[in-house]
């Protein structure tokens, strides 16, 4: 897979770091949960490295603000919940209000551009992609939204080879649905290329 | 955890769906018919803890799981099984409590419940594990203490243990140890099924072998029938408990991080304990001489290994995600060491930032 | 904070509220309006543990303008069976007000046939003035899709999976709707939110029953029947033309059908709008999908032979003399 260039973000800094913490969150359903499973696969079974998972949960099976904290590093990983946040993905606004906290101070923050309008942080670096209408209008299916922004994540942190993230998606879709993974984390990779600056 | 029961011979659950519990019992029916197990979703909690005796009185080794308000459902049963002498195991995945509480997040609240819940006198095995493979580990550990003291044992686990994920090391299972119950030595006509011999445990006959006795939750003599004989019962009830207490040395375990040198020494277990271990690391940068004494077998409490290591610290801080569980415990042995508790009980994890404030204030007094 | 429409929504005279936060597409939303809808009187509501008290009452917001109880998973029953009686008492005493107040306890299938039915069978057995309304959508569905009792033949749940070694649920459905009849209660009814009339109607004269009144009523549920959202009501007529829930009532022991398809659809046609059955349309499931069918054959025969010669003329309750109003 190629990898197009990376603006202003130092990669290799994240995939060095003691502890790296990324906080997935957004609506029960838009598979925010399972984004944060794929990512802790590609690091622990796809690049040998250790990851802790730790979702939270609401009441309701669906619906309601949900967030998962993926913690990876190359040493044993002891506190399994974000403390120091290098990386927030939202794609609902509840979801921001509740669990955008506990950020560092040069957090990188993905949001989707329609469903969270209201991002109040001016000190941190904000990429805003209409993740959701994206995978509606592109793709036809709005299930994909998590696999875009996790590819978007994956390349501009480089948290992850992407070699590595696709292996940990083929494990998890269904064969008829690979061609049409793949085709998300190709998008993904795409819109990467274009984000622009702090919005 | 699901993989660590199938590993030490487990080939029957019972259960009933509750959060955050539900996983293990849908993996469990994934698995079970695989190994021709059996799996059974009862028609609620109580049911299941009589599902899984009644397996186990059969011959198979069985188990559960649940959380708080399904646990309270299934203590007559738990003590029937301490009563019966019924080997089996029960997993509590603790949520907020008390009743429907906070369904989906973390707390250790149900601790002293797993000690003293069910009525009567009772001794009790339960282990907190505080890491993934320290779970697969801890759950094999519970079979075999089950098998090897014909008791229930409890594993305790929170919520974020129960819904986290992270890298494992595991075993191959043919490098396992895995205890399995004594069987009688005897014929049938001579088979006393609560008759002891050295040891505290009565070699247990499993249904369909041969062997016909009497099994009843009452008070009862070596025969298994029921009894009120004061000298046969105080017998009965006083090797019930020798049996889990004169034992210690086969069932506690612990870890010790940096105590050596320590002048305070943090009592933690389960997730907490994670955080206890940050924390540390984080206080020793600061020159300050902590460590962690983390007990995996919260029942029977090491209590002893607490006293000593009381004795050389100067404080004792015991974090804990309830209003002051494990804490009476480590008093009950501190003597005139000081002990500290720090208590949160609103479903959110203590953080090691949490532990390390309460170090430095103890550090100053 | 709550939004202001979901305010304003609120202060609407419902007892439920819209905004809640049920699924698109659940049923039960839509079985629980048009049960509270049939009465006039001021109701209690008792809610067992299960997606309708989950989506409706988690804090900051509430959808019912009503007071409303949710206790333990197993006891909702028992728990409104302690108010209704606190109420005669207290009436009887003179130290409330002479005015009528109904109770209604709503719980899901694992609430009701499972876990919660040995609290019902006590309120059935003391003959409390209550109403009990099933909403059946045939599993645990709040805590990921588990089996319950009412879980039909052959449904993948994730207690229940299919695949190589197992085919779905093994066992038949529970017949709860017997089992309340077996107590003697003066009313009982099976009823669909397809056919709303029907359940108005059935829940109307549920609340004039002096003593305990039982609906069962079929919920379908598009997240674990791996339905579309659309199909929902769809699904609950076709289970009632197909013949899989037949509808019916039972009031003082005088069974009556309210309903006969103008044309009995066969069962899969029911069956291939759910995913959950998905798997009894590859490989080799033929005789699981004729066992279901012969099981509601069987059972639509018991039900054809009970109403004798009473069996409706046309299809539909839409006469208002049969229903005496």
């Amino acid at each position: 897979m190629r990898k197009p260039p990376l603006s202003g973000i130092d990669a290799t800094a994240f995939r060095n770091k003691y502890r790296f913490e990324a906080r997935l969150s957004g609506e029960g359903g838009q598979g925010v949960v399972m984004g944060g499973a794929i990512l802790a696969e590609a690091a622990i079974l796809h690049e040998g490295r250790f990851a802790v998972q730790s979702p939270t949960y609401g009441s309701r099976v669906r619906g309601g603000p949900t967030k998962v904290d993926v913690i990876i590093s190359n040493k044993e990983i002891v506190y399994p919940r974000a403390t120091d946040i290098d990386f927030f993905l939202c794609l609902a606004q509840m979801s921001f209000d509740k669990y955008g906290t506990d950020l560092a101070g040069d957090a990188i923050v993905l949001v989707d551009a329609n469903l969270v309008p209201r991002v109040p942080s001016n000190r941190h670096l904000v990429y805003r992609v209409p993740f959701v209408e994206i995978a509606k209008g592109e793709m036809g299916n709005v299930v994909l939204s998590n696999i875009i922004a996790l590819s978007v994540m994956a390349t501009l942190t480089g948290i992850v080879t992407h070699d590595a993230l696709w292996r940990a998606i083929e494990a998890r879709v269904p064969q008829k649905y690979l061609e049409l993974n793949r085709r998300a984390m190709e998008l993904g990779l795409d819109l990467a290329a274009r984000l622009g600056e702090k919005s | 955890m699901a993989k660590a029961a199938i590993d030490a011979g487990c080939r029957f659950y019972a259960g009933y769906p509750i959060t955050p519990s539900s996983e293990i019992a849908a993996d469990m029916s994934h698995l079970l018919p695989r190994v021709g197990g059996v799996f059974i979703q009862m028609e609620d909690e109580i049911a299941s803890m009589g599902a899984v005796i009644g397996a186990s009185l059969a011959g198979l080794k069985a188990m559960t799981a649940t959380s708080g308000p399904g646990f309270s459902l299934k203590l007559e049963n738990i003590g029937f099984a301490c009563m019966a002498e019924v080997p089996c195991v029960i997993v509590n995945v603790m949520r907020g409590g008390p009743s429907t509480g906070l369904p989906t997040l973390p707390s250790q609240g149900d601790v002293m419940q797993a000690r003293w819940g069910t009525h009567g006198d009772h001794s009790i095995i339960a282990l907190a594990p505080s890491n993934l493979t320290e779970t697969y580990w801890e759950t094999v550990r519970a079979f075999n203490l089950a098998e090897e003291y014909r008791a229930p044992v409890i594993l305790l686990l929170d919520e974020i243990l129960g819904h986290m994920s992270e890298r494992v090391e595991l075993p191959d299972p043919s490098e396992l140890e895995i205890f399995n119950r004594v069987a009688p030595q005897v014929p049938p006509e001579a088979y006393l099924p609560y008759a002891t011999s050295g040891s505290h445990v009565p070699p247990m006959a499993n249904f369909f072998t041969g062997y016909r006795y009497h099994v009843t939750g009452l008070t009862h003599d070596l025969t298994g029938f029921p009894t009120e004989d004061p000298e046969i019962t105080e017998a009965l009830m006083r090797r019930l408990d020798a049996k889990i207490t004169d034992n210690l040395n086969g069932i506690i375990k612990y870890e010790e991080t940096h105590l050596e040198d320590a002048d305070i020494a943090i009592v933690a277990y389960g997730s907490v304990a994670r955080s206890a271990r940050v924390a540390v690391e984080q206080a020793r940068e600061e020159g300050m001489k902590v460590g962690v004494f983390r007990p995996v077998t919260l029942w029977p409490f090491p209590g002893k290994q607490v006293a000593h290591l009381a004795s050389h610290v100067k404080g004792l801080l015991v974090p804990e995600m309830n209003l002051g569980q494990i804490v009476g415990e480590v008093e009950r042995v501190a003597g005139s060491t000081p002990v500290v508790p720090l208590n949160q009980a609103n479903g959110q994890p203590i953080p090691p930032s949490g532990i390390l404030t309460a170090l430095r204030y103890m550090e100053r007094k | 904070m709550p939004n202001p429409e979901l305010l304003l929504a609120s202060k609407h005279s419902e007892p439920m509220a819209s905004g809640h936060s049920l699924c698109a597409g659940c049923a039960a939303g839509v079985i629980v309006r048009q049960v509270i809808m049939s009465v006039e009187d001021p109701v209690v509501v008792a809610n067992a543990t299960g997606c309708l008290e989950v989506c409706t009452g988690v804090y900051p917001v509430t959808s019912w303008n009503v007071s409303w109880i949710h206790n333990a998973f197993a006891n909702v029953a028992a728990t409104l069976s302690g108010v209704e009686s606190a109420y005669r008492a207290l009436r009887k005493r003179g130290e409330i007000p002479a005015r009528e107040i109904k109770f209604v306890a709503f719980g899901g299938d694992g609430g009701t046939y499972d876990i919660g039915l040995q609290s019902l069978s006590g309120v059935m057995e003391r003959g409390h003035d209550l109403v009990y309304v099933c909403y059946d959508n045939g599993a645990y569905m709040n805590t990921g899709v588990q089996r319950s009792s009412a879980t039909p033949l052959g449904a993948n749940t994730s207690t229940s999976p299919a695949g190589n070694l197992t085919s779905g649920k093994a066992e038949l459905r529970k017949d709860m709707t017997a089992i309340a009849e077996a107590h003697g209660i003066p009313y009982v009814a099976q009823s669909s939110p397809g056919y709303y009339m029907d359940l108005m109607h059935k829940a109307r004269r549920a609340f004039q029953t002096k003593g305990p009144a039982f609906l069962n009523v079929l919920s379908p549920c598009p997240l674990g029947w791996a339905s579309e959202p659309t199909d929902s009501l769809v699904l609950a007529r076709l289970a009632v033309d197909t013949c899989m829930w037949p509808l019916f009532e039972i009031a003082k022991g005088q069974f009556s059908l309210t309903y006969l398809p103008l044309e009995k659809k066969p069962v899969v046609e029911w069956l291939k709008l759910q995913g959950r059955f998905r798997h009894l349309f590859q490989s080799d499931h033929q005789n699981l999908i004729d066992q279901i069918q012969s099981g509601v054959d069987q059972n639509w025969q018991k039900i054809l032979e009970r109403a004798g010669s009473a069996v409706p003329s046309f299809a539909g309750p839409a006469d208002s003399d049969r229903w005496g109003y």
